[in-house]
């Protein structure tokens, strides 16, 4: 056997650590008995147990799921169109900028983008009284507004890389535009829809930044009421919630992943 | 053949890309049943010229007109054409018998009438049982055919060809090209097809139109337009040609760099300047005879192609020019008849020389 240079796998390894040991402390003390978080007291999944059990997160959960999904499915449909607009329409008046703003929330600042859309919530309502207060319709916005632009990359992406004459042929064979995007378009783009669709779910899912600024009274989600909590010293019970998200997350990811290198794949 | 009513014509049309002309005025007929091809380099116009036909771009300006009718602004999914598309664009999230059923899907046909014209359909080109498969499983071959069977399961007026053999392999695309026309003859529908190979060109088409930059220079038989080019480009781009500039003098055209003036068929009035054409084919190469008289001229072998059945000859006459020959390997030599450097006399009878103005 040849030698194998010793110092690459440790570099590897140590890179790894570096990424996710304390992902891994986290989830190992989830399983700890010790109300203390950093003394092991032994194997229990009691905080498991608590968590199912306190209302607080599980309310928390739920509205993020709802925000998490409805936002997601916004910014599909804006940021779908969005890519077929700057793709499929040529060189209209405008598309240099159009393009920007699309990608801009992808650099933008959160926090900017999170006082910012306080800002427009508090004077529309002051000038038409509408958004009326904060609370899920105000998260909803805000979230398709930090989602649209991924979702705008993802599928721009994938449509530009699409034989334009399989369109064409659809159109040749007699099916209007309409149909052709439904029927043609929409399948082969299908992968990048949902890996479109999921990568907006997740950033919902675990934004805290523009949610602070967004929500209101009685509507606070997962990932604030999490922070809210740990202010008021850290229980093992967030142990146990940390962990699920992060499996949560992960085949979240996974997904998205599979879904967009098959489709890869599938086009030759 | 170029009888009967035409079943496209194209009036004045145009098209510009910005401040380039793709298409520079072009009128043309297609009668009905032609093979017809538009030949040219890349760049000509000729798939410009196609996808309007198809509605797929809209001209700047001009009539096109299919069957009779004004299809100018007809959009491509009301027009009674079908495009067989140069990747063949076969849609990959179907079978192959769901990509043929397609068009028919789109005019509301039965479901027994759209069976049965498919089944037809993959048997007229021969993927009968190929039906259930998804295009990524086919040759390269197969996908052709599959994106054929789309095209004419509509029975279009008019079936539009865009580079149809240029993705196959070589030994593939001659046995394709008798296969097309042959399918072609037994449906009777005009094929318009767009290549930029001139021996696909000649070998399928009951017509060809020569394009270069948007223009149409010359629309002929094949045998006419080889034989009879029309212009230098012409004469240049289809087949091999040698080209003789010089000016009327007496009898014959004085050539700058030849000692004897080349002999015509027809006297010009003296001075007018022309250049003469003549195949490499229609040009005798003898090793004997005198270098002497009109049209005939003694040189040097320069270079020899050895192709199998043709060999092709560059022999060098005078002190700069290279007069292209080919002739047929008739006989079973073991013994090439003409070597490098061996002194040849090249001589054409007058009739076989085309005068391009």
């Amino acid at each position: 056997m040849t030698r194998r240079p010793l110092l690459l796998p440790v570099l590897l390894n140590l890179g790894y650590a570096f990424l996710y040991l304390p992902i891994a402390v986290l989830v190992v003390y989830s399983f700890n008995a010790s109300r203390l978080v950093t003394v092991w007291g032994g194997f229990s999944t009691k905080w498991y147990a608590q968590l199912a059990h306190d209302e607080r997160f599980l309310d928390a959960a739920w509205l993020s799921l709802r925000v998490a999904v409805t936002s997601a499915t916004g910014a599909l449909v804006i940021g779908t169109l969005a890519a077929v607009v700057l793709v499929r329409f040529g060189a209209f008046r405008g598309r240099g900028l159009f393009s920007a703003l699309v990608a801009a929330p992808l650099v933008m600042p959160e926090v900017i983008m999170g006082l910012a859309l306080l800002l427009t919530f508090v004077a529309l309502e002051q000038i038409l009284g509408w958004p009326h207060g904060r609370g899920f319709l105000t998260l909803v916005i805000a979230h398709v507004t930090l989602c649209t632009a991924f979702v705008a990359v993802v599928v721009r992406s994938r449509l530009s890389q699409m034989d334009r004459s399989l369109e064409e042929a659809a159109l040749d064979l007699g099916a209007r535009p309409a149909k052709v995007f439904a029927v043609i378009t929409l399948p082969l783009i299908a992968p990048a829809l949902a890996g479109g669709w999921l990568l907006a779910f997740t950033l919902s899912l675990d934004d805290v930044v523009v949610s602070q600024f967004v929500t209101g009274p009685g509507t606070t989600t997962l990932p604030i009421e999490v922070f809210s909590s740990i202010r008021l010293g850290v229980s093992p019970e967030i142990n146990a919630l940390g962990s699920l998200i992060v499996a949560a997350v992960s085949v979240v990811i996974l997904t998205a992943s599979w879904l967009l290198t098959r489709g890869e794949a599938e086009r030759d | 053949m170029s009888t009967g009513a035409p079943v496209i014509r194209f009036e004045g049309i145009r098209k510009s890309f910005g401040p380039v002309d793709a298409v520079a005025g072009v009128d043309l007929d297609i009668a009905e049943g032609e093979f017809f091809s538009l030949l040219g380099p890349s760049g000509c116009g000729k798939t410009t010229l196609l996808r309007m036909l198809a509605g797929l771009e809209d001209p700047s300006a001009g009539r096109i007109r299919i069957g009779g009718n004004d299809v100018t602004d007809v959009p491509p999914f009301a027009r009674p054409v079908n495009m067989m598309f140069q990747s063949y664009a076969l849609f990959p999230h179907m079978s192959v018998a769901d990509n043929v059923a397609f068009g028919l899907k789109q005019e509301g046909r039965p479901s027994a009438e759209i069976k049965t014209r498919v089944a037809e359909m993959l048997d007229l080109v021969q993927l009968g049982e190929f039906g259930k498969r998804r295009p990524h499983q086919l040759s390269g071959g197969q996908r052709q055919r599959v994106a054929l069977a789309r095209c004419l399961v509509k029975h279009p007026r008019v079936v539009l060809l865009d580079e149809p053999l240029a993705a196959l392999d070589r030994k593939l695309r001659e046995q394709t090209q008798f296969e097309l026309v042959r399918i072609q003859k037994q449906v009777g529908i005009t094929f318009v097809m767009v290549t930029h190979d001139q021996e696909e060109a000649m070998a399928m088409s009951t017509r060809i139109a020569v394009m270069n930059k948007g223009r149409v220079l010359q629309v002929g038989r094949p045998h006419d337009i080889y034989e009879y080019p029309a212009n230098r480009f012409v004469a240049d781009f289809i087949g091999e040609a040698n080209m003789f500039e010089g000016v009327a003098e007496g009898e014959g055209l004085r050539v700058a760099d030849l000692e004897c003036p080349l002999a015509l068929e027809k006297p010009l009035a003296a001075g007018t300047s022309v250049v003469v054409m003549v195949r490499p084919e229609k040009i005798a190469m003898s090793r004997d005879g005198d270098g002497a008289g009109a049209n005939r001229f003694a040189g040097e072998v320069a270079e020899i192609g050895y192709h199998g059945g043709v060999s092709s000859y560059r022999v060098r006459v005078g002190a700069e020019r290279l007069v292209r020959v080919t002739s047929a390997n008739r006989r079973h030599h073991t013994e090439p008849a003409v070597e490098r450097g061996d002194r040849v006399v090249l001589s054409w009878h007058p009739a076989n020389a085309v005068v391009l103005p």
